[in-house]
């Protein structure tokens, strides 16, 4: 029961931690305190929300639908996939951006209300499933072995994200963007589909729980089509029927499964139509990732022929300028850490 | 351009909140019908197989020793009328709805396969 409930909750978790753990790196070597206050405010509003909302509909007079748990849960996904992907852009370029402001020796700033910005995606981040989240954790008040389980879970999740903001905090500005940035666009095809799953369980999109005659299934048995050739003829289960089932072989509920679902958003089980979404969300976005890095090398290879004082990571440069009022002491450490990185 | 937005955003969710809502407590229309789930690796059994129409908890516990979820399906045994995911094993959890009279299928899925699909009636 505890390791049932500690995977749940650190499926719950790990995504917001995994995003609001870059996002804290990302201001944090930027030097930019006032807008991790505003990550905090975002995550912790988020959390407040979610927390009495949960109670309200656990304990007050009325509960939520499952439809609206679901379509709560499902807007929130796209709204946050399109903000991750934003943000994923805006980074690269800030990044790109970097170069000229350290030429003209200006402290790297972040534009007028991206601070807000950032402040919503983690808001998202933790609200897509805090809803869901809470009311659970309320519905467990009762059973302390499941709650302790699964906050221990959520607790889980927090370590992974601190290790992740370690992890990157000190990579060079342009490692950073790389890594995080395909990283975040492959988590975003992830909360894209099972944004999408939330939508089409509560009926809202078209798939295997629309009911007939928009649901494909076989005749004789009344199931919904699974992959390309089961039904009647080839590809009959596209596009509202499952993908593939591979409940069989994977334990949903298990370790692995758990992990697979909270990073790059496999379940065992997957509608064509979330298929679809997550391929062509990569098949769009990453080429122009792709395209934006190699744009943001070229360019600074170009400023380090035409400059060579400038041949270092700009991330050692970025600690030169004054700090900011409010940097905190942990920068002084990365000025000694990130040299030896460049060298290797 | 941008509050708008958000006050159409706000009013979206405010919207989704009211509507979906679904009485927890008795609220003068009549008893609401509890019904016991036992959850098992390879059976849903539900304590009755009919109910009133209205308010009706499942208090669904979880026998197995996989995460389970529950079901209440409409009559094509493919809509989902309501759910609960995220069952560990040996926890309980508690599902109300209000019923339509009508046919429905309960069902389990511990590991994700579905198991003990049983028909479901709600007479009014």
């Amino acid at each position: 029961m505890f390791l049932a409930s500690f995977l749940i909750g650190l499926r719950e978790g790990l995504e917001a931690a995994l995003i609001v753990g870059i996002l804290v790196a990302f201001v944090h070597k930027r030097g930019r305190s006032d807008v991790l206050a505003k990550i905090w405010w975002g995550v912790g509003l988020s959390i407040a929300i979610a927390a009495s909302l949960g109670a309200v509909f656990t304990f007050g007079a009325y509960g939520l639908s499952f439809e609206s748990q679901e379509i709560i849960g499902g807007a929130m996904s796209l709204l946050a996939v399109a903000m991750v992907t934003w943000m994923v852009f805006w980074m690269l370029k800030a990044g790109h951006r970097m170069k000229a402001e350290l030429e003209a020796n200006a402290a790297g700033a972040l534009a007028v209300g991206t601070g807000w910005a950032i402040a919503w995606i983690a808001f998202l981040s933790v609200g897509r499933e805090g809803l869901e989240t809470t009311l659970m954790l309320w519905g467990w008040a009762l059973q302390p072995e499941a709650l302790l389980g699964a906050l221990v879970g959520i607790l889980a999740a927090v370590a992974i994200g601190y290790a992740v903001f370690r992890g990157t905090v000190r990579l060079n500005f342009g490692t950073f963007f790389t890594y995080t940035g395909a990283f975040l666009i492959i988590v975003a095809a992830g909360i894209l589909a099972y944004g999408i799953h939330d939508l089409q369980e509560a009926a809202v999109l078209p798939g295997p729980f629309s009911g007939l005659p928009i649901t494909p299934t076989d005749p004789r048995t009344g199931e919904v089509l699974v992959g390309l050739t089961d039904g009647p003829f080839w590809m009959a289960a596209f596009p509202f029927g499952w993908a593939f089932d591979l409940t069989a072989v994977i334990d949903p509920t298990g370790v692995w499964a758990t992990l697979a679902k909270a990073t790059v958003g496999f379940t065992p089980l997957m509608s064509w139509l979330e298929v679809t979404a997550w391929a062509s969300y990569l098949l769009i976005i990453l080429p122009k990732f792709v395209a934006a890095v190699r744009r943001n090398r070229a360019a600074e290879r170009a400023a380090r022929t035409a400059n060579p004082t400038l041949d270092r990571a700009p991330a050692e440069l970025a600690s030169v300028p004054e700090p900011t009022p409010g940097a905190s002491p942990e920068h002084a450490p990365e000025k000694v850490l990130v040299p030896e990185r460049t060298a290797s | 351009m941008k509050t708008p937005l958000r006050w159409t955003a706000a009013a979206g969710a405010a919207t989704l909140l009211l509507t979906g809502c679904v009485a927890n407590q008795p609220a003068g229309d009549g008893p609401t019908n509890v019904l016991t789930v036992t959850a098992n690796a390879d059976s849903c059994a539900v304590s009755a197989s009919s109910a009133t129409s209205g308010r009706a908890t499942f208090r669904v516990t979880n026998a197995g020793d996989q995460t389970t979820e529950f079901y209440l399906l409409a009559a094509d045994r493919l809509r989902i009328v309501a759910e609960k995911e995220d069952i560990a094993p040996g926890a309980l959890a508690e599902l109300t709805v209000t019923l339509a009279p009508g046919k429905y299928f309960t069902a389990c899925k511990p590991g994700g396969a579905k198991v003990g699909e049983a028909e479901f009636t709600v007479i009014g």
